[in-house]
């Protein structure tokens, strides 16, 4: 026989069947402290000024293309593509398509930790608070004169719900930062192996400016070999910039693994020191260095 | 020998010649000049293609990461259906108390 109940007692029961079960959930959900933040942010700022770092190095690199073309244009006479054809026969030499690409590979970096970011930091309680508003406003409804127990109810769940996001939130990370890990060391390994070859380009590129600056340099003790000397200099400074930049780059690129493993292990351990990000930003401010003296060029 | 070890012999061609250049006057100066700088546009070109075959393993990692920010974003969905789940309790709840007339 199905046995009718009142509504109060309809909450009542609500919350004594609920009792067992949110003390065992809250057992079960207690030590779910929040992720890291601070470290996600930091992360996601890391990969976005790394990002600004390549983009202003591979703008540079492109310039200094141009100003090659015109240095080595041949002994001819002018075409419409004469400093624009980068090749050599039928070979290729102009690297802004590989440039063009390692941009896009860095956004795809930057998207995910922003993905991470969002993640660490989103604030689910907003939604949650008003989920359960209108839970303990539906159940007092029911129950008006059992209001007291109702609001315990309500707020049993809030926390219950909370801690449920919150660990949901940590796995999450967990599962994906396990599974990002070995991506971010290969492109450590990547970033630095494709920026010591684009410094070799630029070097090439130097070292080809400064034999034919050679060539045409103006008598010693004249005001033109002072004007022409002044330009020698900052072009010269310019290729110098675009190799620290991408040395500098590189650098704080092959920290971020390990920024990323340390936020990762603190999933688990809290108490873990967050020192591999700073190692990040220690090399980030190096290159926002030579990002202004590249801007200013 | 792959294009790294390419760029760098053929630089290393280009700063011999550049030893002999010094050396020449008039036409052959002329000659080693446009020689070096075939050289260096040949070195380049070999650094260009050292960058392409990397291409590959960028792809590679970039699908891991792409795969990843997939995942969360579905990590989203599920925590935020939490949200829900309690909205579909609160409208069982409605849904019953128009029954009982509560």
């Amino acid at each position: 026989m199905i046995r009718s109940h009142k509504p109060e007692r309809l909450a009542l029961l609500l919350v004594q069947r609920g009792a067992a079960l949110v003390l065992f959930a809250t057992l079960l959900l207690s030590g779910c402290a929040s992720p890291p933040i601070a470290g996600y942010d930091a992360l996601a700022k890391a990969s976005q000024d790394i990002q600004s770092g390549s983009s202003t190095a591979y703008t540079n690199v492109e310039q200094r293309l141009r100003d090659f073309a015109i240095v080595t244009a041949p002994n001819a006479p002018l075409s419409p593509d004469t400093f624009t054809k980068l090749s050599v026969g039928k070979i290729s030499f102009d690297i802004s398509p590989e440039l063009t690409f390692r941009e896009q590979q860095m956004g795809v970096l930057v998207a995910y930790t922003t993905a991470l970011q969002k993640l660490a930091g989103k604030d689910y309680n907003k939604d949650l608070d008003s989920s359960t508003k209108s839970l303990a406003g539906a159940l007092a409804a029911i129950a008006p004169q059992a209001k007291a127990i109702v609001d315990i109810f309500a707020t049993v769940v809030d926390e219950l719900a909370k801690a449920a996001a919150n660990r949901e939130r940590k796995d999450a990370l967990k599962k994906v930062m396990d599974r990002a890990q070995p991506a971010m060391e290969q492109l450590a390994t990547l970033i630095a192996s494709s920026n010591e070859k684009i410094a070799a380009y630029a070097e090439i590129m130097r070292d080809t400016y400064v034999r034919h600056a050679n060539a045409w340099r103006p008598s010693y003790g004249t005001l033109a070999r002072y004007e022409f000397d002044q330009k020698a200099a900052d072009a010269i400074d310019g290729y110098s910039l675009i190799s620290n930049q991408l040395t500098a780059v590189s650098n704080a690129a092959k920290k971020l693994p390990a920024a990323h493993a340390e936020l990762r292990k603190s999933l688990d351990a809290p108490e873990t020191p967050q020192e591999a990000i700073k190692d990040v930003f220690a090399e980030i401010q190096g290159m926002r260095g030579f990002y202004k003296g590249l801007e200013s060029k | 020998m792959d294009s790294h070890d390419l760029a760098e012999a053929t630089t290393g061609l280009a700063s011999r010649v550049n030893n002999l250049a010094v050396l020449a006057t008039g036409d052959d100066s002329r000659t080693l000049m446009e020689q070096q700088d075939e050289l260096a546009e040949l070195a380049m070109a070999a650094i260009k293609q050292d960058l392409d075959a990397e291409s590959a393993s960028y792809k590679s990692a970039m699908s891991a990461l792409n795969d990843a920010t997939q995942f969360i974003g579905d990590a989203d969905k599920k925590i935020s259906n939490i949200s829900k789940g309690i909205s579909l309790v609160t409208n069982a709840i409605n849904a019953v108390k128009k029954v009982v007339g509560a």
